[in-house]
């Protein structure tokens, strides 16, 4: 019973558009090259640039972006911080405790369904 | 590098683009340069050229840098609290110690988050502060270049610096510099000057990254690729700045140098007062503080810590020798009596 069955959105490599993966591309590039320059500095877990990988892996180039643009406005000086997954429904507004797709912070990580689906296939 | 040409390289392609987002910016920036320019005079600077241009460039760096000082005491609060969740830190360092697999590890991160949240302690101030102070910093550089091509007429006046003020900003020389000079254009002592600049700029630059990579990481993190890539980072970025220094108008190093020197200073600061836990400065300062604690002590005639810890054991030993009842052996158990 994994999130991308419930939604779904299409998680296979082969459903993803040639967007979203040039988007996880540039992501990976970023995460590779710019970001370990400069110490760790994002207040939630995941970082912002995992979140946005998750995010357009999840729901695709264009929501994903969306998602990863507010989380990065998120990520600021005077915000708390702290767990935030990308939510398996998509919702912008999944922060919000009245969101249906509303999510309480998980202290573990659900399990890695892209992997599996990847090995049946 | 840009006066021969009556062209402006900033106002064309992308630049022109991306400057023409910033220009609320540009036309504060002017505004704030021009005021302090006024008030210096007021306070008996001499009008028109002179070197309260080059203070008022210096004060720009000080107005910037206290706009963004609250984020800098947040961070050091947080520090302190920081400090004050370190056990329970340790403990789920000490709970995942020498597991590596990705599960783990992520299950590590999420705990220590968690306890971040709980806390409202957070080591981390968010990618934010550095992506305000480029633009500012962006900006800047494209005003001051600017002045020189405003006092021809080349470019439209923007905001305070009208074709006068520029004219006045340009003319004005500090050790026979003047502010649109670069190392190229500069003659004789002045090419000393500039290099003298750079040379400030780089290592004041150079020495508060490296006094914040040696002294204030943890002593857990003091290893693996992204260590080893911090400190290259600390070398190769000055030289970097060396190569552009050569280029950049002599305002901009005013800027630069001053806006280095604060760095400097905060990160001086903030090293000393407050360390990173389970850094080598927190080690230092954690001595310091016992130093200091006993220094205090000797001066009023009070035993010293280890004294006091050392009478406070024998007391305890002493008790536990002449009471039996606080002895640690465990007490036999006594047959009840049956009733028959």
């Amino acid at each position: 019973m994994s999130g991308a069955a419930q939604t779904g959105t299409p998680t296979l490599r082969e459903c993803k558009s040639t967007v979203s993966r040039a988007c996880i591309r540039c992501l990976r590039w970023y995460q590779g090259h710019i970001s370990p320059l400069s110490p760790p500095s994002c207040r939630y877990y995941p970082s912002c640039s995992q979140y946005a990988v998750n995010a357009v892996e999840r729901f695709g180039a264009v929501r994903g972006t969306a998602l990863a643009l507010l989380r990065l406005l998120r990520c600021r000086p005077w915000s708390p911080g702290g767990i935030d997954d990308v939510p398996t429904q998509f919702s912008l507004c999944y922060r919000f405790r009245w969101s249906k797709a509303h999510e309480e912070p998980r202290l573990h990580p659900l399990p890695m369904k892209d992997m599996s689906e990847e090995v049946q296939s | 590098m840009f006066q021969s040409y009556n062209t402006f390289t900033f106002d064309q392609g992308i630049f022109g683009f991306f400057y023409k987002i910033l220009r609320p910016i540009e036309w504060l920036m002017t505004y704030v340069m021009v005021w302090c320019h006024k008030a210096l005079t007021f306070i008996g600077f001499k009008e028109g050229p002179g070197v309260a241009w080059a203070l008022s460039v210096v004060l720009l760096v000080i107005i910037v840098r206290l706009l963004i000082l609250p984020l800098f005491v947040k961070q050091m609060k947080s520090m302190q609290r920081m400090q004050a969740i370190q056990p329970k830190l340790l403990k789920i360092q000490n709970k995942y110690k020498g597991k590596t697999d990705p599960a783990s590890r992520e299950a590590m991160s999420r705990e220590t988050m968690k306890l971040y949240k709980d806390n409202n302690a957070n080591p981390a101030s968010s990618c934010l502060p550095a992506l305000i102070q480029s633009p500012v910093f962006a900006t800047m550089f494209y005003v001051l270049s600017a002045v020189p091509f405003i006092a021809r007429g080349t470019h439209e006046p923007l905001g305070a610096f009208t074709k006068d003020v520029a004219y006045e900003f340009e003319q004005t020389t500090y050790f026979g510099l003047r502010i649109s000079d670069n190392l190229v254009t500069a003659q004789g002592a002045g090419k000393i000057v500039i290099v003298v600049f750079i040379a400030l700029m780089c290592l004041a630059m150079f020495y508060s990254q490296f006094h914040n990579i040696r002294k204030n990481t943890p002593r857990a993190s003091m290893e693996g690729q992204q260590y080893t890539m911090q400190k290259m980072m600390a070398y190769i970025f000055p030289v970097m700045y060396i190569f552009s220094g050569i280029a950049f108008p002599f305002a901009v190093l005013i800027y630069w140098l001053t806006n280095n020197l604060w760095t400097l200073g905060q990160t001086l600061f903030q090293v000393y007062h407050m360390p990173t836990p389970g850094s080598p400065a927190a080690e230092e300062k954690i001595e310091r503080d016992h130093k200091r604690e006993n220094a205090r002590r000797a001066r009023k005639g009070l035993p010293s810590v280890e004294e006091e810890e050392l009478s406070k054991l024998k007391a305890l030993e002493e008790v536990a020798r002449t009471s039996k009842k606080t002895s640690h052996q465990r007490e036999q158990p006594k047959r009840k009596k049956r009733k028959n």
